[in-house]
């Protein structure tokens, strides 16, 4: 008798735990985190040479007209459409604000020497237009007389759409109106622009 | 005749046995209470219908032998599939990559599946790729996208892979369909074998370097995304 109660009430509870268990779901979170530096980065780089990162090159053909002065029309010749390629950039910097310096250099001859009268030195003025996401910020000059650069901190991003860094040059002389300039087979000079992440 | 109804005999025996000798039970006869009937009868109920060759009679101790009779009570019961991870085998943790957009990154986060059937994986993304904070100006990006991948190992040769654009694992408008979460038992990557503590499955995370030059150019700041993991069994 004893042992058919004990084996009555053992099945009970084994068919209690016949039912499926239900589904159950178990969760894990993981965390991915990173970070991106301020940096300034050339999208269109014109034709730059040397170390430049972006630049160009502008031949401006003879600087003198007939009379041996200097020519009259070199602005004309710098910001030529043709150039556009040379001097028009699209850089774009990952920080909210944005530094842009611009150095003209006056463009010198290589060996020529200036005596009374003549003249072996061309002086500009160069200019940057920056055109920034919320639209053109304030143009930069530098003319190449000035020892130091001009500088700038604008409060807002360059513009990702387009150039957005544009050279210009005008007023080209030389010392004195009437100077000659010496014959010389290589007249250089360069603009050096600086665009840099701000603080 | 059927067993049942040979317990059921059994039963009226022992119940005739029990009026017959009344109180004087007590001297140690068969059987000595209701209950006793009652708990006979639960097991004659739970017989299954099978067909016995013969009846069998069981006599109280001192009325004849033989006085005991074993019973087979066949119990049919499942074990509903048990699935989560395995002890200290959830995927967890964090991963940081300083300049990502330069560097890219790969990273593989482990974990182990405790699953005796098939199970499912699914995974959300709480940004949809790594972001930073703040509207993204005109041009830039405060999105970084980024795949994500699952590999999922079994106790059998068998395997699970995928993979899924981060973009595309947001709860409620993602368009992964391979794991896009929560897993439940049809959404979510499918391991059709059982994975009891198996180690070797992993979450991938990994984003080649950034091409910032085409863009939309990222912008400067620490950018995050978190995602969850959920399991599911998958009958």
């Amino acid at each position: 008798m004893n042992k058919i109660l004990l084996t009555a009430l053992a099945a009970a509870p084994a068919l209690a735990i016949a039912t499926p268990a239900a589904a159950q779901s178990v969760t894990g979170v993981v965390n991915i985190t990173g970070n991106v530096a301020s940096k300034c980065i050339v999208a269109t780089p014109g034709n730059p040479t040397g170390p430049a990162t972006f630049g160009g090159t502008v031949a401006l053909g003879n600087l003198a007209q007939a009379d041996g002065t200097l020519a009259t029309d070199l602005a004309t010749r710098f910001n030529a459409v043709g150039n556009n390629t040379q001097l028009q950039y699209k850089i774009v910097c990952t920080s909210a604000n944005t530094n842009v310096s611009v150095d003209a250099d006056p463009i010198l001859a290589s060996t020529g020497l200036a005596q009374a009268g003549y003249a072996n030195r061309v002086d500009y003025n160069a200019h940057v237009a920056v055109t920034l996401v919320g639209g053109a910020g304030a143009p930069l000059a530098n003319d190449s007389t000035a020892a130091a650069a001009t500088t700038a901190n604008y409060s807002d991003r360059l513009a990702a759409a387009g150039t957005n860094i544009v050279v210009t040059a005008d007023t080209f002389r030389t010392p004195s109106l009437t100077d000659i300039l010496v014959a010389d087979a290589s007249y250089t000079g360069k603009i050096t622009i600086v665009v840099s992440p701000g603080a | 005749m059927r067993l049942e109804v040979a317990i059921f005999g059994l039963c009226r025996r022992a119940f005739d046995a029990h009026r017959r000798v009344g109180n004087a039970a007590s001297s140690g006869r068969f059987p000595r209470s209701l209950p006793s009937f009652l708990a006979i009868a639960l097991a004659a109920s739970l017989m299954p219908f099978a067909p016995l060759s013969a009846q069998t009679t069981v006599y109280a101790v001192g009325d004849g032998s033989p006085n005991q009779a074993q019973l087979q009570i066949n119990v049919l019961a499942s074990v509903g599939g048990r699935c989560g991870f395995a002890d200290l085998g959830a995927p967890s943790g964090t991963f940081d990559q300083r300049n990502f957009d330069v560097t890219g990154f790969t990273h593989d986060f482990l974990f182990s599946l405790n699953c005796t059937g098939p199970a499912r994986v699914g995974i959300v993304s709480s940004n949809g790729g790594l972001k930073t904070g703040g509207p993204a100006p005109s041009g830039y990006s405060v999105v970084a996208p980024y795949d994500v991948s699952l590999h999922l190992v079994s106790n059998t040769a068998t395997v699970a892979d995928a993979t899924c654009a981060v973009a595309t694992l947001v709860a409620g408008t993602g368009s992964c369909s391979a794991f896009l979460g929560p897993a439940s038992t049809t959404q979510g990557l499918r391991i059709d074998a059982p994975s009891t503590n198996q180690s070797g499955s992993y979450l991938r995370v990994a984003a080649a370097a950034y091409n910032q030059v085409v863009g939309p150019t990222l912008i400067a700041g620490e950018y995050a995304d978190t995602l969850t993991v959920t399991l599911s069994a998958s009958p």
